[in-house]
Order: C-alpha cells, then structure tokens, then sequence
C-alpha cells in the first residue's frame, strides 16, 4: 500500500508488441531512500518495465504514479521534463557525449534545468569527488576507461538529486572489482539523497547490493524470491 | 572468392535473408549517389561533344579553357560524392572488417567483401545512371539554354568519355571503401584515446595569406599600370597564376583553423549547453566536415572565379550596345529615298515586333570643312528623347554632340562644322555650314543611339530641307529580345546598322553557363554533405537516445546537430567565394579590366549558397533525435 | 551429505529392503562414492529406534534374514520439514540441495518452491556479505568475496536447475 514514503508507484502495468505480450499486470513500487533490484532472464519484461517507469514506453493499461503525479497519461514532452528533473537515468555503455569532458557531461542535466554554470560546476565536482573520478574531470569522456566513464554517468544521473534512479544493467560492462565499486557509490550516494533506485540486472552479485529483489518471468512479477 | 562476393552482398542488405534496415539505407544511398554522379558525367560529357561539334573550324582557346574548367567544376564534386557515400558508416564497417580479419579471412578476401558490399550498390546506381541519361537525352536536347542548341545526334560522349564516367564513379566509391582498412581503425582508436584533440596547425593559413597576398599585389600592379598607361601586363602572369592556385588551395588548408576557432569561442561560453557541444563537437574534429565539403568548396571556388572571368567578355562596347538593346529592343536605321518613306514607316509600323519607328533624317559632317568626320541626325529634343528614353540633357534649338564631345577632333580653329545630304552610292551633296556644338547629350551608352555624333534641331537654317530632299532614314526599335535584323529581313527593308547580337548571345550564353555549373555545384555538394551528415548522425544515435532519455529535448539536440553543421558549410562556402572572387578580379586586372567586379551575381550566389547550405542542414535534423526505441537503448 | 534423511525420503516412496535402498541411493545420488551397507543398515536402525519407520516383514529364503521397512507419518514428516527447510547458505549446498530437489520431484511435492526458498536463503546471505564488504578490511574483503562468489556460482546452479526441472524430473521418474 502507497505511504507517505512511497516515490513511485505502478500498478496493473501491461504492454504488448504486436501480439506478444512484454508486461501482464505488474505491480511495483519504489519507496524513497530503498533500492530494489530487478531481475529476470532475457525477455521477461524487464528493460520494458523500466521503461514503462521512465516514461520512455506508455503501458497499454494500468497507471504509473510518481511523487504524486500520473506520469502514463503525461505527453511526450512533459514525460522529456518529468525525466530530466526527477530521474536520473544509468545505462549499460555511459552514452555520455564523446566529445564533451566528463565534467561537463556531468553538468549538463543542471544546466538544462537553468543552473547557473558556476554552481553546475561546483556540484558536479563534488559528485565526480565522491566517485572518485574528480582527477580526470577534464579528460573528454571518450578518452577515459569504461570504469570512470561509467562513475561519471553516474555523477550524471544523480547530480540534480533526481527522486528516483534508474539503471539499466550499469554495470554490465565492469569487472566485478570496478562493478563493485560503482554500485556501492551509487547506493551510497542515492541512500544520501534519500532516492530510490531501480536497478535491472541479471547478475546475483549485482542485486546483492540492493534491499529488494522483484523478480519478472514472461511480463509477470513472480514470487519475491521465485527461481528465475 | 565466390563466398566473400556473397558475404559481401549479405552485408550491403541486398540479399533476402537480412533484414538489416540500416545497411539497406546505407546501400541505397550509395546506389543513388552513384546514379546521380554517372548521370551528371554522361551529361556533361555529352554537352561537351555536342559544343566541340558544333565549331567543327576548330575551337577558339577561350572556348576550350571553358570547357574544360566547366569539366572540372562538375567532376569534383561528383567525386566527392562518390568518396563520401563510400565511406558512409566508416567506422561501423571497419570494425566488422577487422573481425572478419581476426575470423581469419585474408586480407584480398576481406578488402573483396569491402569492395562488393559498396561497389555492388555502386554499380547498380552507375547502370541505372546510364539509363536515367538515355531516357533524359531529348528533354536535354529539347532545352535552349540561353541560345544553345544541342541536337539530339550531337548529344553523345565520346566513347572514351562514356567509359570513363560509368567506370569512374563505381570505382571511386569501391576504392575508398577498401583503401583505408586496418589503418584507420588504428587510427581511429588513438584518435579516439587522445585525452585532447590536436588543434589543426595555423601554418594552414599561410598558402591562403600567401595567395591574397599575391593577389592584392597582382591587383594592385595591374591598376598601376593602367593608370601609367603603360601597356601589357604580361610580365604579372606567373604571379596571377600562382595566386589562383594559393587561393584554391589555402581555401581549402584553412576553414578547418577557423572552424576549429569557432568550437572553441562555442564551447567556452559554457553556459548554454547547445554551444557547448556543438562546439565542442567541432573542436574535436574540425578537418572532418571540411573534408566533405572540399568537393563543394572546389566548386564554388571555380564558379565564384569563372563568373569574375566572363566579365572580361561583358567588358566590351559590343557587348554593352546590344546588352543595352536586348533590354529596351534593338535599333536599325533604314534608309530609304524620302518619296517611299511615309509607305515603309507605315509598314514598319504594323509589324507587331516593332515597336515604334521615327524618322530622324541623316546629314553628313563633311571631313573637308571641319576634319570631323560623322553623322548628324536631324530631331528636336522631344522627339529623340522620346525615341532614346536613354539620352539626357539635350537642349532644343542648339546643336549637341551625342554621348562624346567631338571638339578635340576637329581641326585647330574650325568655326563651323559642314554637312551635307546623305546621297546614293555616296555622292556629294550641297554643303551646309552649321555652328560647332558646345553641349554633349548624355547616353547610358555611346552604342544605344545608332551612329549619330551630332543632333541638329530642325529649325537650324537650311538643315530640314537638305536632310528630305533626297534619302530619308528612319530609326526602328523592335521589341527587346527580337533581332531587329530579321524583323527588317521579313519587310524587305535594306538597312545599313543593326547591332551585332551573336557575340552578345554568346557572351549571354557564358553566363548561363556559369550559372547551371554553379547550380549543379551546389546541388551535388550539398547532397553529399547532407548525406555525410544523415551518416555521422545515425552513428550517434544510442548517444542521441540516451541523452533523450536523461530528459534533453529534442529541439535542443536539433538545434545543436544544426550548428555543428551549418556553420562549417556556411563558412566553407563564403570562404571558397572569397577567394574565388578574389582570383577572379586577379585575373580581370592582369586582363586590365578594373572596377567590374560582378558584386551583385557574386552576392546572389552566396546568398543561395548559404540558403542551400542552412536547407541541406535542416534536412539532417530528422537524425539528430532518433525515436526512443528500447532497442536503441542498449546497442553499444 | 548427511545420507540418512535422504535414505528417509526414498523409502517413502515405497517399502523396501536396505539393499534396494543402496541401489536406490546410488543410482541417483551415488556420482562415484557408493554408500557403504553399513551406513545404511546403520541409518535404517536408528531410524526404527526414533520411529520414523518401521519392519513390516522378515524373509530369509535360505541366505541371512532381510528386513522389510516403511517409512511412519512422523518418518513422513522428517522428510517434508527437510525438504521445505532451506540448507544453511553456505557454500557447497548444492549437491544436498539436488537430493532434495530429486526427492521432491520423485515424492510430488513442488521442487519449484525447494529451489526458490534457497535461493531466497542465498540472496539474503548475499546481501548481508555484500553489505559487510562496503566496510570491510583487505583480509576480511577477501573472504567476503571467497563466500560471495561461491554463493554466486550456486545461484547461478540454483537458477539453471530450475530451468532444467522438467528434464530433471523425467529423468528421476523413469529411473
């Protein structure tokens, strides 16, 4: 049941490509300050699921709630406002701009938002700082290893203190030392600012780290601990 | 062999079992740009044969410098072209390449797989090219451009030609697609890992620096001269020719320098992110986009330089006369002995290509009494305004000198001029004396009133009377754009001047010319830009996705893809006009022509340069913010 | 592995002699090391002395006598509290965890559930390493990640089982 505490909030979400169905009737909801890992083999809805949170996919039933607001039935660029200010997002590759130097890619979501550059600039130094990556701010992101671009998008996702953190398998292309290290970064930061955080993994190790574990097969939520 | 030609096929999407959209994209995109280059070339060279064919006597050196510039001028950038649509997905297909290496294909077998995945869509395009060229051949032959006639029997290229232009371009665009294998990826990949991009070197600037340099110099001798009257300019030719080939090539060498400079004053005004990584994204590879646009640059930088050339043509009194002509309608003068000519004016007048007729009658200035030897018309002011709506300042009921003041011809101390009646088989007539003129008429041009020298007002004693008795001329202006030749061919009318309108056409048709090359210039550069730029796009998309997906909005990644490209094509191509002007006038002032630079053409040329370039930009834009789709999220 | 709660689980399948449970035992769970006759007439007694089975008959048709067992309700419920009981997750459960997860196959009940209560057990344990790692010192880091990984690896055996419990299940059924 929604509390005070609940950030985020789906229920009944189904969605279907063409005839195959990708989401049955899942519920799900991410309180503020837990971490909650999403597992499931390949093709049980995950990545749709979260996109269905980041309004990137709108479900074909069922609502999404977040800080109070209906997010499904949001249009297209009020889903694009909605994801810059109360998301952050981490992805599988960074996909940070090659050319741009890790600092400013980490300024960017600030300065979209209207943040003068001077104080973009100290906040992102002082996440870069706390990822450890603040020495090579000035290098370009193409010309850093996968590890401190990785922290860096890190910084990104959470240097304008989103509600709510997602990341799509964030570290997937770690080793498990450096996979180690960012996630328990991420955690501790995103546990500072009192976000939740969805993590989509298939790897154990990784969902160790979070509080939670949902488990999805074929587009439906199984048991908390159900085997994959 | 056989199996790396059908991986080959399977890679460019053209077997049934893939479903790669993007290879068919790509492969359609080469095929196309292979179409429209052969089709370009086989017109070209068709046009070529058909002109040399056409002057069978041989053809006159200018002519064939034309020819040969308007040969270059179309060719480059269609190579260009060709170049670009074979390195699209450069980097995409090197790194499948060089895992095809690493499988342990050899390198012939993987640089066959290169070339048959371009070159199969490439010579597809070339054939279907040859056949768009066929089809096309009477509409071509059916358009007049500017005067030009080319019959359809005419409207082949040599053989030779044909070869070379559904070869060329396959084998371009199959050539660089296999040339720079495993080099580049290496390249690439340290390119890549340097923490700060090389900022390309100012020595860029010094052939550019040189070639105005040398071209001011070459300007400037050249006004010297002229103003000290002291002949040819033979001596500045070494001089003139080595500041146009400076100025084509330091265009070239330096817009990378100053696109490099624009990133960085972009990307250090931090504060709007746009800028920023637009700039940033031309910091980063300022020589990449120049090296699309060269074909274009080339291009403009002929055209801008052919256009200043075909001045030397304009510049001429011929030329002017008839230019002049061709806007109000030319003017013959008819003679005729005066009984018949109310009857010929009459018929003159009912021809519709006529468009008025006045009887001016003729007196000649006899060369006996004043050493001035010329034609006096006899009119009042009004009445040859009204027929030369050119002339002014004529004063009624005194002589005047038309367009040039004859005082300092005649004969110290002469008091009068003489004149005399036009006669038959130039008979003399009775002499008159008439006062010396003290004010000129002012003409736009000395050509637009026909061979008059003197106006006589008809109230001058004794004038009237001489100038009817005999011969009468009437002046007749026909509607501008007929030959007033064959509207008085058609009356049977025997007439004495009409201005020369072949060398005009010709010079009209130099023009026109210059102009179609510079349309197809643009067009084909522009495309190829634009196609370059779809490519580097689409390569960015899980980059573009993802910054979609952070919450940046469309219209901001819009907008940045269309700084990053507008500006270097926009700067490239005032450039390449720059300099191409430049040499032009170099050229024009070592032919001792100043002052005629062609300002307004060459400010209309930009202005649809930059237009085309800020439309080719825009038109890239439906790449720069990819649909978010979940399989574009995650692809590496 | 403890055998003799296994050795209970196969004779609630049906009545048996102790040597029919070896074949029993080996064939299934043998992998190489075969029960000794006397671990199992040795698990057997002290299963009668608890109650957990009882003899239902004697034959000795010429040779040594041969008991007859069953397995009681209590032996029963030994047996299902077993197999619902999650193993401690340490490492090397898994092979105490298979017999299990055969057994439950073999007798009806849900493997399913045997294979998500581990996992449940493994994940938890997981979590609670992974959150003593975040302050943990190098020697201490080191067996942390040991334990870690080796949870991992059968997680990982835990989840291919379950994708595999039909074969599994076909295969223990026709045996």
């Amino acid at each position: 049941m929604p509390d005070q505490y609940t950030l985020l909030q789906a229920r009944g979400l189904s969605l279907a490509y063409g005839d195959t169905p990708a989401l049955i009737d899942v519920d799900i909801s991410l309180r503020a300050g837990e971490s909650v890992a999403l597992m499931g083999p390949s093709g049980s809805g995950k990545s749709s699921l979260l996109h269905c949170i980041a309004g990137v996919l709108v479900p074909d039933s069922g609502g999404i709630t977040a800080l109070g607001q209906r997010i499904d039935t949001l249009g297209e660029a009020a889903r694009s406002a909605f994801r810059l200010e109360k998301l952050g997002m981490v992805f599988q590759f960074g996909n940070l701009i090659p050319e741009l130097t890790l600092l400013e890619n980490v300024m960017l979501p600030l300065q979209l938002l209207g943040t003068s550059a001077k104080h973009a600039s100290a906040r992102a130094h002082e996440l870069l700082e706390a990822l450890d990556v603040d020495a090579v701010s000035d290098r370009r992101a193409g010309a850093v290893s996968g590890g401190q671009s990785q922290r860096a998008a890190v910084a990104r996702a959470l240097v304008h203190r989103p509600a709510v953190l997602l990341a799509d398998e964030p570290t997937g292309a770690l080793d498990t030392v450096s996979s180690d290290k960012v996630l328990d970064a991420m955690l501790l930061l995103a546990e500072e600012l009192g976000s939740a955080v969805l993590v989509v993994t298939h790897e154990n190790r990784v969902s160790a780290h979070c509080e939670r574990l949902v488990t999805l097969r074929d587009g439906r939520v199984s048991s908390p601990a159900a085997v994959l | 062999m056989i199996s790396a030609i059908r991986l080959g096929l399977r890679l460019a999407g053209l077997s049934a079992s893939v479903s790669g959209g993007a290879a068919r994209v790509r492969t359609l995109m080469v095929a196309l740009t292979s179409l429209i280059g052969t089709f370009l070339l086989l017109v070209v060279g068709s046009i070529t044969r058909s002109e040399i064919l056409q002057r069978p006597a041989g053809l006159e050196r200018g002519v064939k410098i034309l020819l040969l510039a308007v040969v270059i001028a179309v060719s480059m950038p269609v190579l260009s072209l060709a170049a670009t649509s074979g390195r699209l997905s450069a980097a995409m297909r090197d790194r499948r390449l060089a895992n095809l290496r690493l499988l342990g294909l050899s390198a012939r077998r993987t640089r066959v797989v290169a070339a048959v995945e371009t070159g199969a869509a490439a010579v597809f395009g070339a054939v279907i090219g040859c056949g768009v060229f066929l089809l096309a051949r009477p509409v071509i032959a059916g358009l007049h451009p500017a005067g030009r006639e080319w019959p359809l029997h005419t409207l082949w290229p040599y053989w030779w030609a044909t070869m070379l232009a559904v070869v060329t371009v396959p084998l371009a665009v199959g050539a660089v697609s296999v040339l720079p294998q495993r080099s580049t990826s290496r390249a690439a990949l340290l390119q890549a890992r340097r923490a700060t991009t090389r900022r390309p070197s100012p020595l860029r600037l010094l052939p550019l620096a040189a070639g105005v340099a040398l071209a001011t110099f070459v300007i400037s001798q050249a006004e010297n001269r002229l103003a000290q009257d002291s002949g040819s300019n033979e001596r500045l030719s070494p001089y003139m020719l080595a500041a146009i080939a400076l100025l084509g090539i330091g265009t070239l060498l330096a817009v990378p320098v100053f696109v490099r400079l624009i990133g960085d004053v972009l990307a250090s005004r931090s504060g709007r992110p746009t800028l920023l990584i637009a700039g940033r994204r031309l910091q980063e590879q300022p020589a990449a986009m120049t090296r699309v646009v060269a074909g274009l640059l080339i291009g403009l930088f002929v055209v801008t330089g052919a256009r200043a050339v075909v001045v030397a043509f304009e510049d001429t009194q011929q030329y002017r006369a008839s230019a002049i002509g061709e806007t109000t309608g030319q003017v013959a003068t008819v003679y005729t002995p005066a009984r018949l000519a109310p009857a010929v004016r009459e018929r003159l007048d009912a021809d519709p290509d006529v468009v008025q007729t006045a009887a001016f009658p003729r007196l000649r200035a006899s060369c006996h009494v004043a050493d001035f030897c010329g034609t006096a018309a006899v009119a009042s002011c009004s009445d040859f305004e009204r027929f030369y709506p050119g002339v002014k300042g004529c004063r009624a009921g005194e002589p005047m000198w038309v367009g040039t003041d004859g005082r300092p011809w005649l004969r110290p101390g002469a008091t009068a001029l003489g004149v005399r009646a036009e006669l038959p088989r130039n008979r003399p007539g009775t002499l008159i004396k008439v006062p010396i003129p003290r004010h000129t008429v002012d003409t736009d041009a000395a050509g637009l009133v026909n061979s008059v020298d003197v106006l006589l007002p008809p109230s001058t004693p004794g004038v009237f009377e001489l100038a009817t008795s005999r011969m009468v001329a009437i002046d007749v202006r026909a509607e501008p754009g007929i030959a007033v030749e064959t509207v008085l061919d058609v009356r049977g009318a025997s007439y004495s001047t009409s201005p020369d309108s072949t060398y005009f056409s010709f010079v009209n048709s130099l023009r026109s010319l210059v102009w179609a090359i510079a349309a197809l210039v643009l067009s084909v550069g522009l495309l190829s830009f634009t196609v370059a730029s779809i490519d580097r796009a689409t390569s960015r998309r899980s980059e573009l996705v993802s910054l979609q997906l952070v919450g940046v909005r469309p219209a901001i990644l819009r907008r940045t893809q269309w700084i990053e490209i507008a500006l270097p094509l926009t700067l490239g191509s005032a450039a390449a006009i720059a300099c191409g002007l430049l040499a032009g006038v170099a050229f024009l002032s070592y032919g001792s022509i100043v002052d005629q630079t062609p300002w307004r053409d060459t400010l209309v040329l930009s202005a649809v340069a930059m237009l085309g370039a800020l439309l080719a930009a825009s038109s890239t834009l439906v790449a720069a913010s990819p649909p978010i789709r979940p399989e574009t999220i995650r692809t590496e | 592995m403890p055998p003799s709660t296994t050795l209970l689980a196969l004779l609630e399948q049906e009545p048996a002699y102790g040597y029919t449970l070896k074949r029993r035992y080996d064939e299934h769970f043998g992998f190489g090391h075969r029960l000794a006759f006397g671990q199992v007439y040795a698990a057997l007694s002290s299963f009668d002395r608890n109650g957990y089975a009882e003899v239902i008959g004697v034959d000795s048709d010429g040779g040594p006598s041969r008991k007859r067992y069953r397995i009681t309700p209590e032996g029963s419920t030994v047996v299902e509290r077993w197999i619902a009981t999650p193993e401690p997750a340490s490492s090397y459960t898994s092979s105490t965890l298979f017999a299990k997860v055969s057994v439950a196959l073999m007798s009806g009940r849900a493997a399913n559930d045997v294979l998500a209560i581990q996992r449940q057990a493994h994940l938890e344990r997981m979590r609670a390493l992974t959150k003593r790692r975040r302050t943990a010192e190098t020697a201490e880091l080191l067996a942390l990640t040991f334990e870690l990984n080796h949870l991992d690896a059968d997680l990982r055996w835990i989840e291919e089982a379950g994708l595999r419990l039909a074969d599994l299940k076909r295969v223990v059924l026709d045996a």
